[in-house]
């Protein structure tokens, strides 16, 4: 008899990781089967259990909001540098804009994050520091469906789906 | 902008995550990070396939792919827009990108688990830069590594191979250049003992006090990425250790989690360099026969470029055949005369070395000092020195000594003499084996001699 309390999709465990710091992917593609690559610079999980939000640099967005506008599905790989820890999102964006500038420094802080993370493994900060961060797009996405992404036999194996 | 592949090369070095998003025939798109993009040729890349996943499943249905890569050194992007071709399953490519996963594999723990199945080849159709993903000027793409220090280290050596009187010469002269010219501060030459299992570490440069607890070190054959250059008789260079390593130990902890732990084995820990990040191992051959290996190492994760790759396999090359010429000499000396006996010890300071028969190995004063053939050798001349007096030694009788175990040619004696010579050198420097002419060589002994036998220990 199925739960009359189901698991959420995104449990707390993985909510905490999903927050990072940590390297993001988003795929696309353009309605025509051709897919896009771009990267994120933040994402965070939303009040709803099942929403995150992604940002990407402006100039790294354009092909992934036109890909959004013909086709909203998305896939997002999130990797924890140091662990080589991966869960990949799947799901639908359901808004696409430009992120309002009160973002700003939560970018900035989540960004200074990452960069300590990746100073750990033992890359450059003057590398990190030219990363620009702003303008940035924002996306608001459903997750329909939560990969294990982590390299191993377990790579591609099903945590959760939406019912 | 246009740009060719070649001129991405640092990209595809794996010190940084690449990303490839491919998508299913309903439109599904999928992404998933990569930990090295391949360089194949100008126009195509391969990416490694160890475990069959949904980026293959949809490669095979839709060839299209964007795969997004980072320069290590400036942190600009490329995006390659590509198209799956074909996998190859056997091949130099395959054999090439095998090496390294068998490599890290060993190391890990994980031979036989984790290994690759198929190299992935992939069509450039274009490549694009991501405008405006850094702040300041963008950086030009990186031309094809040239280093005109590496091929002035290949020119020294080449040139000076050939007068060198022997092979301990041919070795320091190597070693040094590699330093001083080439500007590779930390470098070994191994070779493979008498079972051919193993090889062991006869000449060093750069390592300090660990170098010469490293003289005589030793790698099993496929252990590591040494073991594993050497076995496959392939070059391996490796960069960005700490992150292959990393890599290795997420997959092994997976293969624990899921109740695979029973297979695998304990984790190797690399010899060498303390916090090395970079290595290229070159292996020796002549005639598809492993003479030794040479490895450089280097804490800087890009010290090797396929530059240094290419033009350090002809210094390679020019060394294996030095050093297998000089093998072939060793079998072609004249029969020595008879060996006058030599001056007495001189009375004062005294040295005890024991002989373990079980398993060869010499120590001096408890300490152990070699084993195997170069034990075996240094007994003889102890005990030739102590009960005949005798001080000089020719090559040809250790070669034809049946108790010695070498072989009747192709028998390495000289390398063996080397790493005997320089373990003396470091642990008991009153005992000295100086060259007197070719083939032929003296016992210095400045102590007096107290010699033991065992069973074991």
């Amino acid at each position: 008899m199925a739960s009359p309390f189901p698991m959420p999709l995104l449990t707390t465990d993985l909510r905490q990781f999903l927050d990072g710091p940590n390297s993001i992917i988003v795929g696309t593609q353009d309605g025509r089967l051709m897919p896009e690559a771009a990267r994120a610079l933040v994402l965070r999980c939303g009040e709803d259990e099942d929403h995150v939000t992604l940002w990407l640099p402006i100039s790294d967005a354009a092909r992934t909001v036109s890909n959004l506008a013909v086709d909203p599905r998305i896939a997002v790989a999130v990797e924890r540098p140091s662990l080589h820890k991966t869960r990949q999102l799947k799901g639908v964006s359901i808004k696409v804009g430009n992120a309002s500038a009160k973002r700003r420094p939560m970018l900035n802080e989540a960004f200074e994050a990452f960069t300590q993370e990746c100073l750990a493994i033992g890359l450059p900060r003057r590398l990190l520091d030219r990363v620009v961060r702003w303008p940035a797009t924002e996306i608001v996405m459903r997750v329909t469906a939560v990969f294990d992404q982590t390299p191993g036999p377990g790579a591609g194996a099903l945590l959760g789906s939406a019912p | 902008m246009t740009v060719a592949l070649q001129a991405l090369s640092r990209c595809f070095q794996g010190l940084l995550p690449s990303a490839i998003a491919t998508c299913a025939p309903d439109g599904t798109p999928n992404v998933t990070f990569l930990s090295q993009v391949y360089y194949v040729d100008p126009t195509h890349v391969a990416l490694s396939c160890q475990f069959f996943n949904k980026t293959r499943r949809n490669v095979g249905q839709n060839p299209h792919a964007c795969v997004e890569v980072l320069d290590p050194v400036t942190l600009e992007a490329w995006k390659l827009r590509v198209r799956f071709t074909h996998t190859e399953t056997q091949g130099r490519l395959f054999d090439e990108m095998d090496l390294r996963i068998q490599a890290i594999a060993t190391v890990t723990g994980m031979d036989g688990v984790f290994k690759l199945i198929g190299a992935d080849v992939y069509e450039v159709l274009e490549i694009e830069s991501v405008a405006g993903f850094l702040a300041g000027p963008a950086a030009a793409p990186s031309a094809p590594e040239f280093s005109l220090s590496t091929l002035i280290g290949v020119q020294v050596v080449s040139q000076q191979i050939n007068r060198a009187r022997d092979l301990d010469e041919s070795l320091d002269l190597l070693l040094k250049t590699l330093d001083e010219v080439c500007g590779f501060a930390h470098a070994m030459v191994l070779l493979p003992d008498e079972s051919g299992r193993r090889l062991v570490a006869i000449a060093s440069r750069g390592y300090g006090a660990l170098g010469k607890q490293g003289m005589g070190a030793e790698v099993g054959l496929g252990d590591g990425f040494i073991g594993a250059a050497a076995e496959q008789q392939r070059v391996l260079r490796v960069s960005n250790i700490e992150n292959e390593l990393r890599y290795g130990r997420a997959i092994r902890q997976q293969v624990e989690a899921r109740g695979g732990g029973g297979t695998l084995r304990p984790e190797i820990p690399l010899p060498g360099l303390p916090g090395v990040q970079s290595q290229l191992a070159l292996p020796l051959v002549v005639q598809e026969r492993l003479v030794g290996l040479l490895a450089l190492e280097s804490r800087d994760p890009l010290a090797f470029g396929s530059w240094d790759e290419a033009v350090l396999q002809i210094l390679a090359n020019h060394i294996a055949i030095a050093m297998d010429r000089n093998t072939t000499r060793e079998d072609e000396e004249p029969p020595a005369p008879a060996a006058a006996p030599g001056p007495r010890p001189p009375a004062g300071r005294r040295r005890a070395f024991t002989f373990f028969r079980n398993d060869d190995c010499v120590f001096v004063d408890g300490e152990y000092l070699i084993r195997n053939v170069p034990g075996k050798i240094l007994w003889k001349l102890l005990t030739s020195y102590q009960r005949d007096g005798r001080s000089e030694f020719s090559n040809r009788e250790l070669k034809l000594d049946p108790t010695l175990g070498l072989p009747p040619v192709k028998s390495n004696l000289e390398s063996r003499l080397i790493l005997l010579r320089r373990r003396l050198e470091q642990q008991c420097s009153d005992i000295r084996l100086v060259s007197v002419r070719r083939g032929r060589f003296a016992l210095e002994v400045d102590c007096a001699l107290e010699l033991l036998e065992k069973d074991n220990a």
